[in-house]
Parts: C-alpha cells; structure tokens; sequence
C-alpha cells in the first residue's frame, strides 16, 4: 500500500493553477517536493491536508480518500509547517500538555527524549526561540504521536546548515521503520537530494516529473564540449544547455548521447535547473 | 476538544489575564460603589475573552496549525463558544457574589428574586457581544472585522435609539419590561441566539481556506 496517492489534482487560485498533478509515494520512502516559490508545494500539501478545497482529482492518504473520516486519519500524520505555530507564550511542557490530550498516541517520554536530543529549553517561551529552535519543537511534536506520514513544508529552509542537517538525520531515522513515510517540500535541493528516495518537481503548478531519485542520477548527465562537438549530438538526447564563448554545458539523458563523448554525473539540483530554464524558454 | 480547551485556558492566563484582573478589580468596585453598572463592564471584559484568543490564534497562526490536529472545524469553533459561555457565567457570578457582599456590608435587606433577574440580564448581555461579533471574527478575523463589529454596533445602538423615539419609551422601561418578563425568557432567548451564532460560525469556518 502507497502512503499516499494523489490523482489528477487540480486547484486555482487568481493567477495561479495547480494543473493535473498526479504522484505517489510509497510506504517507507521519503518523497522531495522541488519547485520555485510559488511552484505550487504548499498549495499541495494544504490539499493533501485539506485545509483548502480541491477543484478536481482525488487524494488518497494511508489507504483512504482525506474527505472521508480525516479526523481520525489525522491522528497518524504528522505535520511540520512552514514556520511553527505554537501561542508565544507556551512552553514546552505547554506544548505537551495541549498534545497529550490532542492525540491518542501522544508518547510524552519520546517528546522529552526528543526536547533534550534538540536541546530545547524547557522553561523558555516559545516567542525567545530562534527560528531553528521553533521548527525543532515543531518536528519534535509531529514526531511524538507514533504518526505514520510526515509532512513537512519548507521545514529546513530558513535554518543554520547544522540545525538543518540534525533535522535531516531525524526525519532520516523517522524512515527506518518501513511503516513510515516522509513528503518534504523544500527549495533546497542539497537536502533533499541527501535524504530523499524520490523527487517530485513542480513549476509553474505542473508536474515536470515525479522519479525515483537515483534513476534521475542514472539517467541525465551534464556533457561539456565545444560548439562544434555538440552538434554531433541528437537534440533528443539534450535537455536544457547553458552556453558561454569556449563551450557548450548540457543536461542530457545519458542514453542517448553517442559513444565517446565524457558525460558527468549531474546533481539533482542541475536536473531541476537545466528543465526549469529548458521549461522557461518555451 | 479538551487540548483545544487546555490550550484556550493557557493562552488567556498567560495572555488574557489583564482582563481578568480588570473584570475582578469592576466586581470589586461595583461593591465598593455603583453596583450594576460596573458589574456589566466585568461582564462586557470577560466576555471579550474569545475575541482576544481568536486574535492571538490569528497573530501565532495556530488556526493554520489546529486545523491539521485530530479536531474538526465544528469543534475548533465550539472551543471559543465554551469560553465565551465559561467567561459570561464567571462575570455573572462575580456580579451576584459582589452584589450579596454590599448587601451584607451596607445591611440592605436581600433580595435574590431582582438579584437574579439582573444576574440573567446580565449574563444575556454578556453572551449577545458574543453572539453577534464571533461569527465576524470567524469570518474576516479579528483585526479585518474590527470595522464590521463597529458597524453592527452602531447599527444596533441606532436601531435601538429609533425604536425608543418611536415607540416613545425608555431605557427603564426596557429594563422593567425585562426585568417583569418571566425569568426563563430571556436565558433561553440568549442561549439560542448562541445557538444560531455558532452554527453560522461553523458554516462559516467549515467553508474557510488555510
């Protein structure tokens, strides 16, 4: 069974569409959502969430459609916004206080494991902390109540390369039980090439792919030769190029480019820029 | 709901307590002097207490956050009625017991039947601010229906001053043609114009978009 199935959703706003989007992630994986601002990842995980109305589409969350008792489905989700959203005046113990009679499965002792593994304060209030310190409480509750689907929006973006990196381990860790699954929308592609089994990449409010990460790896590549060179090659082997006076920088699908030619091995974050540019131009 | 309602009590005792202070400290000079009068505005600052938390959700986005918890909309709205019902029972309460400790210090013989009938006026008056400014707040937030609760506030005063002119009356006859109704009206009146506020607020935030 998929963690989650979404199916030709779709959604608009006053100048903007989410257009037909149709992804799943499968149980046990982590599931990267790129996209530019305004690409369409919160408006995604707010549908997933049902905090705003689709047009049309259907999205199934752990087996069953999020309009029929979602209530109670929300007890197995976890939810880490984009920023934290406590009242500024609570505490930790505040915090697991108003959880511990929100959610069934509220593991205090997992809560305060995670409270000291974070090193938060306990007596500070949450207005004192820092942003990193905020999103830290934030996925230390979506953590404690056994969820088996996390869903993070924007979740490291803002933060210190260590705070992100210790969150990062965490939601890693999360993933170990196979019964867990992880959606992270974010615009920071090094994270999410680090933790994620398959990336999604919205522009525009479309879906340009949804793909197990390493099968992207496997099939682009960046190419670098001169102009002359290039011209050997098939244009349906080259998937966006960047050119200056010596030579030519292409993302191409390594399959097609003839025999002979050195193809690099492209970051997830090159497949998205090159296809993104590519996508502009046309 | 009870996290809801946990989260509610802590937020108006971190944030909220000013105005309980304020209510305690009127209760306590409706004693000391003018009785009714500064009892009701006990009642009118215990019965902003909604208001205020509505504010502050607002100002923290914990709307944006509960509406992803195990709760659903109708009883994240029923939360805030429980406090507003909570707040205007407590101010009428306050009134009563400030009322039976004047009594007891200037030795005035007591008399529990106006007593209640004013209790009742008052809590009505308590929950009507309630009824009719929660279903805007819902709706536009408290900052954005801020301009609507003075207009529904001017219209009603103006309503009520033209009804008065015309049907050539007063306050004080208001208040006696209150006061002589029998007692049950007017609670069951207030209780179900609640009723109806919360229902539109329900509609009201079922239909909204986080």
């Amino acid at each position: 069974m998929s963690a989650l199935v979404i199916k030709n959703l779709s959604k608009s706003y006053k100048g903007f569409k989410l257009d037909n989007i149709s992804l799943t992630l499968p149980k046990g994986c982590i599931l990267g959502l790129i996209g530019e601002n305004g690409a369409g990842k919160s408006t995604t995980i707010k549908l997933i969430l049902n905090t705003i109305r689709r047009d049309s589409g259907s999205i199934d969350v752990l087996g069953e459609d999020n309009k029929k008792n979602f209530e109670e489905k929300k007890e197995d989700i976890g939810v880490v916004l984009d920023e934290a959203y406590f009242p500024e005046t609570f505490t930790v113990k505040h915090v697991n206080i108003v959880m511990k009679n929100t959610y069934k499965n509220w593991d205090q002792e997992l809560f305060y494991r995670y409270i000291e593994k974070l090193s938060l304060p306990h007596d500070k209030a949450f207005k004192e902390f820092s942003r990193g310190m905020k999103m830290k409480l934030a996925i230390a509750a979506a953590l404690s109540h056994k969820a088996k689907l996390l869903l993070l929006d924007e979740a490291t973006s803002g933060l210190d390369p260590i705070a992100r990196d210790e969150i990062l381990n965490i939601i890693n860790e999360f993933t170990r039980d196979e019964n867990n699954s992880v959606l992270i929308s974010s615009h920071i592609l090094s994270d999410l090439e680090k933790i994620c089994d398959y990336i999604a990449f919205l522009h525009k409010g479309k879906l340009v792919f949804c793909e197990e990460k390493d099968i992207l790896l496997e099939k682009y590549g960046i190419l670098k030769c001169s102009k002359s060179d290039f011209a050997a090659v098939s244009p349906e082997a080259v998937k966006g190029t960047r050119e200056n006076s010596y030579c030519i920088e292409a993302l191409v699908e390594r399959a097609k480019v003839p025999f002979g030619f050195a193809v690099d091995r492209a970051s997830i974050e090159d497949i998205i820029v090159f296809l993104a540019r590519e996508g502009a131009k046309r | 709901m009870k996290g809801l309602l946990i989260k509610e009590w802590f937020v108006i005792w971190k944030q909220g307590r000013l105005m309980i202070l304020l209510a305690l400290v009127y209760s306590i000079y409706a004693v000391l002097g003018n009785g009714y009068f500064f009892a009701g505005f006990s009642v009118v600052f215990l019965s902003m207490l909604p208001l205020t938390v509505i504010g502050l959700d607002e100002r923290s986005k914990w709307d944006h956050y509960a509406v992803t918890m195990p709760y659903s909309r109708k009883n994240i709205v029923l939360s805030k009625y429980i406090v507003t019902v909570s707040g205007a029972i407590v101010a009428t309460l306050l009134f009563i017991l400030s009322t039976i400790i004047k009594w007891s210090i200037d030795k005035f013989p007591a008399d529990f039947s106006i007593l209640m009938k004013q209790a009742v006026l008052l809590l009505a008056l308590g929950l009507f601010y309630s009824t009719i400014n929660m279903p805007i707040a819902f709706k536009f937030g408290v900052d954005k229906g801020r301009l609507w609760f003075i207009l529904i506030t001017v219209i009603i005063v103006a309503g009520l001053g033209s009804a008065i002119s015309f049907f050539e009356t007063s306050l004080m006859q208001i208040r006696s043609t209150i006061e002589n109704m029998p007692a049950f009206i007017l609670p069951v009146v207030s209780f179900g114009l609640l009723a109806i506020s919360a229902i539109i607020s329900i509609r009201v935030y079922e239909n909204k978009e986080f």
